[in-house]
């Protein structure tokens, strides 16, 4: 009985310390494995070291390339989320600019023709509703432009954090090759 | 002379009295158009509707409708009154009727139009669409004798 309990125990004990080895060994691989780069230990360092290489690795590359790649991609959803809610307040924005628009307006000419016009020649009679067709134009063309500003700003600022992870990378790499790492991403 | 200026005042007379009548009770007054050829319609308010679902309310010259329409069927045309000195015309290009109503349409500018006008009460529906938008609106007509 008393060999079965120590036995149990020594099983338990063994679990826990190979759980306990996988959890460290997969929180250490995560900075390479985050950055979608795959190290191998080309001279059979340990994961411990392999480990602190990387951290060091990882620093130096940063102060050189003067880029973080975590601080890059936060940037670039920064950036999205901004474009976004640029979009959204142009939108709400031009929501009720009909209305404000709506003591300009005319036309003139013929019947059914001149009939809701936005020509703009009436001076002072121009009817409410026709302004409000006249700015509701103006609004769309307003929130069309904004709308491309701010994915042209998301774009180019998805592009540049690209960029910088990628040099970022290459000097990972470089520094990992450097201490008897086979490196590939 | 003055049997022919007696006549065309006694005919403005009329007509005056019934733009006014037209202008007052617009929305309720119409009148029994049976074979009659021209007729005098006065739009009420009109409803403007956008591409993105939104409509709002206007006066009919909010959006350049005037405030009589003057129909003629044999001249096949839309037209504003003298009196308004406006001078704007509007050719109907397809012109049918039936027992209840008279039918008329066209299409001028960019803009297509129909208008349904009822025989018996005179009473006028009118929608005009162009890009991006849609004018609907409701009337009366009365005759022009």
């Amino acid at each position: 009985m008393r060999f079965f309990v120590s036995t149990m125990a020594a099983l338990a004990a063994a679990i826990s310390l190979s759980l306990i080895s996988i959890e460290a060994q997969s929180a250490d691989q995560s900075l390479a494995a985050t950055l979608e780069v795959y190290v191998f230990p080309s001279d059979g360092q340990k994961s411990d070291q392999q480990s602190k290489d990387e951290s060091e690795c990882y620093n130096w590359a940063v102060s050189n390339t003067g880029s973080d790649p975590f601080q890059a991609k936060k940037d670039a959803e920064h950036a999205q989320q901004q474009a976004a809610e640029q979009k959204t307040a142009s939108k709400s924005a031009t929501r009720g600019a009909g209305a404000r628009g709506a003591v300009r307006g005319a036309a003139a000419g013929a019947l059914i023709g001149g009939i809701a016009n936005d020509d703009a020649s009436k001076g002072a009679a121009y009817g409410a509703a026709a302004g409000a067709i006249h700015s509701r134009r103006k609004a769309r063309a307003y929130q069309a432009q904004t709308a491309q500003q701010a994915d042209q700003y998301a774009a180019s600022e998805a592009a540049y954090s690209e960029e910088k992870i990628e040099n970022f990378k290459k000097a990972f790499s470089v520094c990992l090759e450097a201490k008897e790492y086979m490196v590939r991403y | 002379m003055k049997t022919t200026i007696r006549t065309i005042s006694s005919q403005s007379f009329r007509i005056t009295v019934a733009l006014v009548l037209l202008a007052a009770f617009a929305s309720v007054l119409a009148d029994d158009l049976t074979g009659v050829k021209r007729f005098v319609c006065a739009p009420a308010q009109v409803n403007i509707c956008y591409e993105d679902g939104s409509c709002i309310s206007a006066m009919p010259w909010d959006v350049d409708v005037p405030r009589f329409l003057e129909i003629d069927l044999k001249q096949k045309s839309v037209a504003t009154t003298e009196a308004s000195g406006e001078n704007r015309v509007t050719p109907i290009q397809s012109m049918s009727e039936d027992d209840d109503a008279i039918y008329l349409q066209g299409v001028e500018n960019g803009r297509a139009f129909s208008f349904v006008i009822n025989k018996s009460s005179g009473f006028m529906s009118v929608a005009v669409a162009r890009e991006y938008l849609t004018v609907t609106g409701f009337g009366a007509c009365t005759p022009i004798k």
